[in-house]
């Protein structure tokens, strides 16, 4: 049998990204021959989906580990992540971990960065650092800096992380830095409306929780706090904060201040809710 | 064959027709019983997969940091770009390529100590051993689109988003996949 040049188009059109004329396929065996072998060749791999038996044991011991660490609290997360990722490197070496690793031009300064989750980033190297962008998802990084090596900045949508000698986590979210986990070292954060913190090993930083914070929300500067997305959470929680805290007075006063800066904010209903008992006729 | 019946080769395995979007949004929200469902729907079919891709010894812990990966990450889901189904299948792929990477040095490792060539594993059991053993020994690219496309049933479109590569790479890589494969089940008789 010769061979067809028109053998690509039968794979072509198997894949649905192309047409074979059904005449010639009638006709020509080559053809005939290349699509039989293509169908032999997709049933048995297809066979394969229903050919392993389900392991019931793998799948439950799965289900409990995902249903009870994925939706606890962060910081409760962190400790039960570490213990997954311990077992996943006594399983597979300490190499199992690296997704992503590219060596750094100058040889001191290493980074291995693995993407945890929809992580959207590049690197470059400039010269007096490396230069990661994330701007979106979680990536880890870790980074074997010696003395005299190029400091590693990741750059997020709303500020920078410097490390210093780390193993650390970063989850960029709506165009801000919504955690810092960090393993090993110790970064220093700058961002927008959180001046520079120094977050150190087994600590984590987070954005809501910096936000609920007594405090922290006078801190915000004040012309990011009014305009931002920030700022209208930070009133908000000040609302919640002082219900909590069972002081009504001061609970209707942030309430006010909330309504008074975002009359049309994404929380002013609930916000209004708090106020009505006061509006009501003693 | 007949012509006719080159039209039905690409078959597409049963998509089940659920909430995946209402149990996206409820994950989003931090609700355990939504992820307990969406885990339910479609960790069975991500074990097998992982199975195929990385072997039995890392398949759970692929699929447990998954799911845990997909629960974190379920308010950026977008439900015009991709089923759940296929984002999960992503998810699990990513994971997949990382464990890959990192164990490939360990098999090179270990291929340098070889004094013979591999050989393919024969089954006496049939042609369906023979076919997953021929599986193992593509190359690691390959095998995993070759896996999305025949064994689940995933459009090239859809390859091209979970695995982050050019369509065209998808369909070479799918190519050369087949070729290695008929050529492999062609040794082995």
């Amino acid at each position: 049998m010769s061979a067809c040049i028109r053998l690509p188009e039968v794979e072509a059109a198997k894949d649905g990204r192309g047409a074979l004329d059904p005449a010639h396929l009638s006709t020509c065996a080559a053809c005939q021959a290349e699509a039989a072998s293509l169908l032999k060749l997709s049933l048995d791999l297809s066979s394969l989906r229903t050919a392993l038996p389900v392991d019931r044991d793998a799948l439950a011991r799965a289900r409990e580990v995902v249903l009870s660490s994925a939706l606890v609290p962060r910081r409760a997360i962190r400790w039960q992540r570490l213990a997954v990722a311990a077992a996943v490197l006594v399983v597979s070496g300490v190499g199992a971990m690296v997704a992503f690793e590219r060596s750094a031009p100058t040889p001191e300064t290493r980074i291995q960065a693995t993407d945890e989750g929809a992580a959207r980033w590049t690197i470059d190297s400039r010269n007096d650092s490396e230069a990661i962008t994330l701007t979106e998802g979680t990536l880890r990084l870790s980074v074997t800096r010696p003395t005299n090596g190029k400091q590693v900045v990741v750059h997020v949508p709303d500020g920078t992380i410097e490390d210093i000698g780390t193993v650390f986590h970063v989850v960029v979210a709506n165009g801000a830095t919504q955690e810092v986990r960090v393993d090993q070292g110790a970064v220093r954060l700058s961002l927008t409306g959180f001046g520079v913190v120094e977050v150190h090993a087994g600590e984590h930083w987070s954005r809501l929780l910096e936000l609920a914070k007594p405090g922290s929300i006078g801190q915000q500067p004040a012309a990011e706090g009014d305009d931002s997305r920030d700022g209208e959470d930070s009133a908000y929680l000040l609302v919640i904060r002082s219900l909590r805290e069972g002081s009504s007075e001061a609970a209707a006063e942030a309430a006010r201040a909330y309504l008074a800066k975002y009359p049309r904010g994404f929380r002013a209903r609930e916000v209004e809710a708090v106020l009505r008992p006061e509006a009501a006729p003693e | 064959m007949s012509a006719s019946r080159l039209q039905l080769v690409r078959s597409e395995p049963t998509r089940p027709v659920d909430d995946d979007r209402a149990r996206m949004a409820a994950i989003a929200r931090g609700e355990s019983a939504a992820l307990a469902e969406l885990y339910d729907s479609h960790a069975p079919a991500l074990l097998g997969f992982a199975t195929r891709a990385v072997g039995r010894a890392d398949a759970e812990d692929i699929v447990q940091t998954a799911f845990i990966t997909a629960a974190r990450m379920a308010h950026t889901w977008d439900g015009r770009s991709a089923s759940a189904r296929a984002w999960l299948f992503g998810i699990t792929a990513r994971h997949v390529k990382e464990r890959q990477r990192a164990s490939s040095r360990f098999a090179r490792a270990l291929l340098s100590l070889a004094t013979e060539p591999t050989r393919i594993g024969k089954s006496p059991s049939g042609d369906r051993l023979d076919t997953s053993a021929a599986l193992e020994h593509l190359p690691e690219a390959k095998r995993l689109v070759l896996v999305l496309a025949e064994v689940e049933g995933f459009s090239g479109e859809e390859i091209s988003k979970m695995l982050d590569i050019p369509l065209n790479t998808v369909w070479t890589r799918l190519h050369h996949a087949r070729r290695a494969m008929r050529e492999l089940l062609e040794e082995t008789p």
